[in-house]
Parts: C-alpha cells; structure tokens; sequence
C-alpha cells in the first residue's frame, strides 16, 4: 500500500491534501480522483454550477506527482 | 435526595419525584471514541443518556454501504427504539467523539417508564426530533452540495459537542456524509478558503461559526428549531 495525497488546483492555486488515503496502487488512486470529481461535478452540474478549471494532483509520499485529473474530464459526453 | 446535575437535557428536565425513581437505575459510564452503543441486526440492552460526547448513528444496507443518519450528544439518549419497546437495532450507533454518561438497561427503563409519564413523554420528544433531524439529513443528501452537507454536519457537531476543536480524520468525514474521500478534503478546503474553519491533520476547527451558519442557510436550522420548540 502507497499514501497517496489529493491535492487540488483551483484558480492556479494548489490546496494540500494533509491527510493522504492509503491505496494499492497509482491506478487504485486515478480511480479514486475519478469517483471523488464525479461527485464534485455532479454537485456542480445539479446545482447550476460552473464546471470549471478545478483538478486533483495526485502525489504519491515522495511528494512526486503521479497523475493529474482535470474535473471535468470525467463528464462523459458521447 | 440532593439532584444531581445533568447535562444530559431529558434527564436534567426530569421532575424531582420521577427522578427519585429513575436515578438508582442509571449506571454511571466512560464512553471512549469507537464504543458501541447499539449494533445493526442486534438486541439492544442499554439506553445511553450522554452527558458529553458525541454520538453517530449509521444505517448499513445488506451489502454494508452505510452512511451517518443521525447524531445525538447531551441533546438526547440513544438508541431510540427501546422508547417504544422495540429491541432490534437497524443501526450502528457509536461514539464519534468521546465522553461519558449513564446507561439503563431496557427492562429497567421500561419499568421507570412505567411510573414516570414525564419521562416518557420526554424520551418521546426526543425521538420525535430525531426522527426530523434523520428526515432533514435526507432532503440535505438529495438537494445540496457536499460543501453545504458538511458545512451542515460541522454546526451539528458544534452544537452537542460545544467545543471548537474536534478530533476527525477525512476519512470518518467521508463515511459520515457518504462521499469519497478526497472529496471531502475538496469542501473542506472549500469552507477554510472562507475562513469558517481551520482544517489540520486529524483535526477540525470552527473559525467563524455565524458565518459558517449563514452559508448553510438552507440546510441548517429546522430540527433545531423544532427541539426549542420540543424542550422550551
């Protein structure tokens, strides 16, 4: 098991992820981002929000980025 | 008998003459974080009046999805069901927060019940304004966003726990509003950015609370309202 820390990007800024979740793989962690930003989006979406610019920076503990994923790349739209 | 004093409002609100009855009933208890009060699928055996803590009540469905449906501190007593002489538990109840308190087994509140109609009618009202926090929990999961849900949740805390420091990891937040984890670091730093709180490592707290109460305008307020209306 890694821990990995879910950093998001808004508005250019990057707010840490303190706590970190510990997850089997860079692939178990990529799913995790996804099912987290398919909530935030849906929220969004419901709500008459604007889906904007938001993404998860995923790092693993050497700090190193291992995945970034833009919010809006889970809207699946075909 | 010199009464003792509650903190534990339904018991603090007992008349003198049913509290003579009742209190040799009570079994003073430490409740650490983690103990649990009543078990989804289980008898219950003891009704918990908490004195301080917080307690956090979790409906598990058949395949173990579960997410928090209720909380209860000083408030109130759980679980509910002996109320009405029911002795299955649908839910996992726990203690969140640590504290203390006192617990009756059910045959003896049911005896207590028996003679004191005050009491009754007070553990009724309780129960009724569970019943209405769990209903507004349930409009909240269906219509607002998570920033607002655990904006929500938090003022809940803050009123039973009266303190502004709370002990919580992300992960514990995520099953409480049923989310996943990282989205609940995303509305955390939702609330922070708007100086409401101040989130750390395995810890939350409240920075502003009237402010954080105005943002959750349309989801915070109404059972409490009804629990002024309840305990006047």
């Amino acid at each position: 098991m890694t821990r990995f820390y879910f950093d998001v990007r808004r508005n250019g800024r990057l707010e840490e992820d303190k706590e970190g979740e510990e997850l089997p793989s860079k692939e178990a962690a990529i799913e995790e981002a996804m099912a987290a930003a398919r909530e935030l989006v849906a929220d969004k979406v419901r709500t008459g929000d604007v889906v904007d610019g938001d993404a998860f920076e995923i790092r693993d503990e050497h700090g190193e980025v291992v995945h970034i994923l833009p919010f809006r790349s889970v809207l699946r739209l075909d | 008998m010199s009464r003792p004093h509650f903190q534990n409002k339904l018991l603090a609100l007992v008349p003198p003459a049913e509290l003579e009855l009742l209190y040799p009933l009570l079994e003073p208890i430490d409740l650490p974080k983690g103990f649990a009060i009543a078990t989804a699928g289980e008898p219950i055996q003891y009704v918990y009046f908490l004195e301080q803590g917080l307690g956090s009540i979790v409906s598990v469905s058949r395949q173990g999805q579960k997410a928090e449906a209720g909380m209860f501190g000083y408030e109130g007593f759980a679980p509910t069901p002996p109320a009405v002489r029911s002795t299955m538990s649908f839910h996992d109840a726990s203690l969140q927060a640590e504290g203390y308190g006192y617990r009756i087994t059910i045959e003896a509140l049911w005896a207590a019940m028996d003679r004191c109609p005050e009491f009754s009618r007070l553990l009724a009202r309780s129960s009724q304004n569970l019943a209405t926090q769990v209903s507004y929990t349930a409009l909240s999961n269906a219509v607002h966003q998570v920033n607002e849900r655990l904006a929500r949740w938090l003022l809940m805390s803050h009123d039973r726990l009266r303190q502004d420091e709370f002990l919580i990891t992300h992960d514990y937040m995520a099953l409480i509003l049923a989310v996943r984890r990282p989205s609940v670091t995303t509305a955390l730093h939702v609330l922070e950015e708007r100086r409401f709180i101040r989130a750390e490592r395995g810890c939350v707290t409240i920075r502003n609370r009237s402010a954080m109460e105005h943002y959750a305008q349309d989801a915070y307020g109404l059972p409490e309202e009804e629990y002024r209306h309840l305990f006047p």
